[in-house]
């Protein structure tokens, strides 16, 4: 492509025009350049917004071509509701926040100067009614002056009660810029990992030179870069790099990169965090550029990346100046200025005033005068007078005015004139439509800066530069103050090869290609006058010089302070544009240099991010694993209801045709239970082999009560302590032999139960000869409980092994076959029936549970889930989880007698601390309400009769609650203080969150069999 | 011997019918199956049994122990390191006689050096295989799976997306297997095919 040639006056009556459709594009953009750019203008493109169709070029973002388009007011500001335009041509974009697509795609506040134009887009300004225009808002900036920093400490104080109902409610609605949309997310969103060698950020000079060097040397490189081309910088000035223009070197150097091997290149792709241990944080926009992710494709992949050696070479961000009216539509970054000029072929402007350091400024003036623009004046610093930049700015026809200052602009929808004063106070007015400033440049160290390391302040750069840097990362370019296009050429290729060494790989630097290397003025610092009109620092949040001197006046010092009282560099752009001229102030007002005035803590992440992305695959559903039991399917297709206890998805009933409430169900599969037979699956309850010549010595420091004198063959329940004497879980053991237990514990405390077992064998008797393996997923487990189980058992057990009350009586375990596979029987209930539980090989699990429904069908048998089981065992008054809650002892649920008084067992010393034994303490009893049939509920508190509803009255609180159909009334479990001795008193039972209040009789923890005569049988 | 009556369902049979998933233009980035041995264990090693275990496994069926984080192989056979001081032992269906008992025979052959507890369905498998499969994986393992550091037959233990699982190359090829807890197994099923849509899944019957 060619360089921008001087623009011609539009004139589409030109002969030469190549197509109708050329002079329409040219027509309908008379703000573009008839050539140049790095645009492909064999592909235009059209676009809304706010309601009008406009006209672009592929290659264009949003901002090049609106501007292309002469549309210059693109928003309102957030506080004052004042007309903005485009100030950037990147990430650091303040004003440009406009909302893209619509429905459920649609996103608010996203910078245009970041989308990249695609056909069909739709866009529409924000933060204005009823339009860009004309904006009823606008009217906040006559209360400006109320409405200063840190307003809302002062007012909106009375009345108080107004607060949560009118206040509260209006500054929310009027908070914000842009609307999201409310409706699910249509896009894929992933998640990868990605692991190299040598992690170069930013494909500016430095970054390419740096993934050259380590890429040569064979390293597995990764190259990161923001944009959708590689150049950083380069793509934007119309130098050139080792012959080339210098947009060329940056694709060639990428071609190259692209064919070797062990190199991956990332665009579009931003680094946004720096983490511990070489990990970086990024997100790759796949589809942003397209109206639709492609089928498959996700519309954005969060990479987590494990770098060996990481090179910085994120480049600088220019600085805006403070004067007043800094921020109408038409004052833009100069540096910006020239991208448009040059990379996108548009004319911000015609007639222009430049704010810049010299050097900056005849950069901009060239590029203006050759797209046709005039300069009417420049202002560089006062010490750059004599400076030859500025003489050759001169003789471009520009009036210099060194020492100067801007003291207004005027323009209400876009910038008309600056007024501006000379060093001996004599002001005059320029007429002009385009501003461009240029404060300096700040390196872009946030990311050195995310492990805690701060930046320091270079005077003769003028800008905060990494100090120190994390380990394993190197500094290269820009980002380190590097001021001309060769210097960041040599630190890039010199990092990477270093950053390769420290990888453990060695090579040779590339040859360095011929780059201007021109002598850099210091960057200014603008002082300026105090003018007419609000003089910006932070655009986005309407921060002004005045809110920053009015923090200082309040007696805020520090540079964290200040910016959390005004808000200065909290808004999207995280300061990146307008930080340093906030601290600046700071420093003048408290008479402290920069460096002693310091700067805030930059954290991730570096631009904003989606949650969706960080999200990636793991939403709804898939927002954790669902573990499923061996009967699953099964349960589905014969109408179970499931909860979700943990991972795991249990049947807590089975529906039947003409059952039409839960109870239906449940109280159906209790009386099943309790008159023929039921069959649940309790494959989710934990189950450990414990195999070895000392599994009973571990058993037995682990276990309050003993197992080491359990024989073969027998089951005994098991109660574990914690360490603290609190109970931690309680189980059964089934001694399958002399040297091997099978130990169950609750399904929650599965994980916790292991981590106990193997902690005690590791850490506290690593001289013990045992294993432990975790096999719940390897069984399958179904319960077979109610007066018919032996009946269902006998039909289902392959001949071979006795099933009466000698060869297995309650407690006792045994070997059998079910259809031919090996299975483990063991005699014990839960429900306080004649029970058995099967266990059989998982895959097994399901063609089990269809044998036993069909040959129980005429013993009345039916499956029962876990409310059912919840009813039974809460009428038989065994604690659950609900009493086994963490806070609660062996001696608070009376299972105190199970402590071993001949042997140590962990937490036996501390269940003995006075507050444990104390009389007072809640303990286990059971309840029923007073009248008969009020339901009580589980959490309800409990308090003396007559006694006043207050916490200090509380004498403990219903842990398990329900109705329960064998007794054909309601019954709970409950801990009350000094409960053992209260039987049969009438308590009051107080439930605040769900306005119950009623009276209860306590009785002992048993409602049914409490000679547990049917277990035996 | 009793016949076997008592069916033997994977929890997998209705999520991985064979057939394509995701991109259909062209060969598929990856093949995907389950992967079922006809017999699998856990061995835990005792105290001390080390040397034993080491001698009786060479000496019985050819295999190495491995002492690190590798697998290892010998006809049916593979013995895959799952943590300090125990192994997944599985014997694939292949010439192998179904009548064999082949957790009896690991125990017989290990004697006191080790436990040996039989585990046939507690794992479900997934073999992963193809061009893409790197790419595939690396969206839902945080391990470096490159061929120069995770080279023949290494294992890893670690997550895949939110699935525990022993994960191992099998041989030079890019071939994996994973190994979950059986009831996890539709999870991780799930997430390795949502992985694989954008390259094209293939689907093939079980092994």
């Amino acid at each position: 492509m060619n360089a921008p040639e001087r623009r011609a006056l539009p004139r589409w009556s030109e002969p030469s025009s190549a197509a109708t459709e050329a002079a329409a594009q040219e027509q309908s953009q008379p703000s573009r350049l008839a050539a140049g750019g790095l645009i492909d203008r064999s592909r235009p493109l059209s676009f809304r917004f706010d309601g009008v169709t406009l006209r672009g070029y592929a290659g264009d973002t949003l901002a090049s071509a609106l501007l292309a388009n002469g549309v210059t007011l693109v928003g309102r500001s957030f506080k004052y509701h004042r007309p903005r335009g485009v100030l950037s041509a990147g990430v650091e974009e303040p004003n440009a926040l406009v909302e893209l697509r619509s429905g459920a795609r649609r996103e608010p506040n996203t910078r245009a100067t970041t989308i990249e134009l695609f056909d069909g887009l739709v866009a529409r300004s924000q933060n204005r009614f009823p339009s860009l225009r004309f904006d009823l808002g606008a009217v906040a900036g006559l209360f400006s002056p109320l409405l200063a920093a840190g307003f809302y400490y002062k007012t909106f104080m009375w009345p108080a009660s107004f607060w949560e109902r009118v206040y509260e409610p209006l500054i929310r609605r009027a908070a914000g810029l842009g609307r999201a949309s409310n409706d699910p997310d249509p896009d894929r969103y992933e998640r990868s990992h990605l692991f190299c060698d040598v992690l170069v950020i930013g494909a500016g000079p430095a970054g390419l030179m740096a993934a050259l060097s380590a890429a040569r040397s064979g390293a597995r490189v990764v190259l990161l870069e923001e944009d959708r081309a590689l150049g950083g910088r380069l793509l934007a000035e119309t130098e050139q790099v080792g012959g080339l223009p210098a947009w060329a070197w940056a694709e060639q150097v990428g071609a190259e990169l692209a064919a070797m091997p062990r190199v991956r290149v990332l665009t579009r792709t931003s680094a946004f965090a720096l983490l511990d241990h070489g990990v970086v944080a990024a997100l790759e926009r796949v589809s942003d550029h397209l109206p639709e992710p492609p089928p498959f494709e996700p519309r954005q992949r969060f990479w987590t990346i494990v770098a060996r050696s990481v090179v910085l070479a994120t480049g600088a961000i220019e600085r805006s100046v403070v004067f007043p009216g800094n921020d109408r539509p038409g004052v833009m970054l100069a540096g910006a200025v020239r991208s448009y000029l040059n990379r996108y072929a548009v004319l911000p402007g015609r007639s222009a005033v430049i704010l810049a350091a010299a050097d900056e400024a005849l950069r901009t003036a060239q590029a203006l005068e050759r797209a046709g623009a005039s300069v009417a004046a420049a202002i560089v610093p006062s010490a750059e007078r004599s400076n030859p930049l500025a003489q050759a700015l001169g003789r471009l026809g520009v009036r210099v005015v060194a020492g100067g200052a801007v003291v207004a602009t005027s323009g209400w929808h876009r910038l008309r004139s600056v007024r501006l004063r000379d060093e001996t106070g004599r002001a005059f007015s320029v007429e002009a439509d385009l501003l461009a400033m240029g404060g300096g440049w700040n390196p872009s160290v946030q990311l050195a800066c995310h492990l805690g390391h701060k930046p320091r302040w270079d005077d003769q750069a003028a800008a905060f530069v990494p100090a120190t840097l994390p380990p394993r990362v190197h500094a290269a370019g820009a980002v380190r103050g590097a001021a001309t296009t060769h210097a960041a050429l040599a630190q890039g290729r010199e990092a990477g090869l270093a950053a390769a060494e420290r990888a453990g790989f060695s090579g040779a630097l590339p040859e360095l290609p011929a780059a201007e290397d021109a002598p850099r003025s210091v960057p200014p610092l603008f002082r300026m006058a105090r003018g007419r009109g609000k003089a910006f620092v932070d655009f986005q949040h309407d921060v002004t010089d005045s809110d920053i001197a009015l923090a200082y006046r309040e007696g805020f010092r520090a540079s964290e302070h200040v910016k959390r009282y005004t808000t200065h560099g909290m808004a999207t752009d995280q300061g990146k544009s307008a930080g340093v001229a906030g601290l600046v102030l700071l420093a003048q007002l408290s008479g402290r240099s920069i460096a002693a005035t310091g700067t805030t803590t930059a954290r991730p992440p570096w631009t904003p991010v989606t949650i969706g992305a960080i999200a990636g695959p793991h939403r709804g559903k898939s927002f954790r694993p669902a573990r499923l039991t061996p009967t699953h399917a099964w349960a589905e297709a014969h109408g179970a209801a499931f909860a979700e206890i943990g991972l795991w998805y249990r049947a807590q009933w089975y529906r039947r045709p003409g059952e039409s409430g839960w109870r239906d169900s449940v109280d159906r599969e209790v009386l099943t239970v309790r008159r023929a037979v039921g069959i649940a699956d309790v494959s989710t309850l934990g189950k450990i082999e414990v195999v070895g010549p000392d599994a009973a010595r571990l058993l037995d420091l682990v276990y309050a009560n003993t197992m080491s004198t359990l024989r073969p063959g027998r089951i005994r329940y098991g109660l574990m302590l914690r360490e603290d004497g609190f109970v931690l879980d309680d189980g059964t053991v089934a001694r399958l032999a002399e040297d091997r237990f099978f130990l169950t514990t609750t399904t929650a405390n599965a994980a916790r139960v292991m981590q106990h077992l193997e902690f005690c064998h590791e850490v506290l008797r690593p001289e013990l000869d045992v294993s432990l393996l975790s096999v719940t997923d390897a069984w399958a487990q179904l319960s077979v409980a109610g007066p018919k189980a032996r009946a269902l058992l006998t039909a289902v057990i392959d001949p071979g092994q006795a099933l009466d009350d000698r060869a297995l009586p309650h407690m006792g375990f045994a070997e059998a076959r079910v259809g031919g596979v090996s299975a483990r029987l063991y005699r014990l209930s839960f429900s306080g029936e004649r029970a058995y539980e099967i266990g059989v090989p998982a895959d097994h699990g399901e063609a089990l549970m269809e044998k036993l429904v069909a040959l129980g069908a005429p013993l009345g048998a039916a499956a029962y889930g876990t409310e059912a089981i919840a009813v039974l065992r809460i009428e038989k008054g065994h604690p659950a989880g609900a009493e086994l809650n963490g806070q609660t002892t062996a001696r608070d649920l009376g299972l105190d007698g199970l402590i071993a008084a001949d042997k140590d067992c962990v937490g036996k010393a501390l269940a003995n601390r006075p507050a444990l034994i104390d009389p007072e303490r809640p303990c286990l009893v059971g309840l029923r309400p007073a009248d008969g049939r009020t339901q009580l509920r589980a959490g309800a508190h409990l308090l003396r009769l007559g006694a006043k509803a207050q916490s200090q009255n509380d004498e403990g609180w219903i842990t398990s609650a329900c109705f329960s159909p064998t007794l054909g009334h309601p019954i709970a479990l409950a801990l009350l203080a000094r409960g053992r001795e209260r039987h049969g008193e009438r308590v009051r039972v107080y439930d605040a969150l769900r306005g119950g209040d009623t009276e209860a009789i306590v009785c002992p923890p048993v409602f049914y069999d409490p000679e547990g005569k049917q277990t035996r049988g | 011997m009793a016949e076997v009556l008592l069916e033997a369902r994977s929890p997998l049979a209705a999520l991985l019918q064979s057939g394509r998933a995701g991109r259909a233009d062209g060969p598929a980035g990856v093949r995907l199956r389950e992967r079922r041995p006809i017999g699998s264990a856990a061995l835990l090693l005792r105290s001390g049994g080390r040397e034993r275990l080491a001698a009786a496994l060479r000496a019985d069926f050819g295999l190495e122990l491995p002492v690190t984080p590798r697998r290892s192989a010998r006809a049916s056979l593979s013995l895959v390191w799952s943590g300090p001081r125990q192994w997944l032992a599985f014997e694939d269906r292949s010439e192998a006689c179904p009548g064999r008992s082949f957790v009896a025979g690991l125990a017989r052959a290990v004697g006191d050096a080790a436990t040996v507890i039989e585990l046939s369905g507690a794992r479900a498998l997934f073999d992963i295989e193809g061009p893409e499969t790197e790419t595939v994986l690396s969206r839902i393992v945080p391990v470096d799976l490159d061929s120069s550091v995770f080279g023949n037959d290494a294992v890893a233990l670690t997550l895949a997306g939110h699935v525990g699982v022993a994960l191992w190359r099998r041989g030079s090829a890019a071939a994996f297997t994973l190994a979950c807890s059986r009831s996890f197994a539709a999870s991780l099923a799930e997430a390795l095919i949502e992985a694989a849509l954008c390259v094209g899944c293939e689907v093939l019957d079980p092994v």
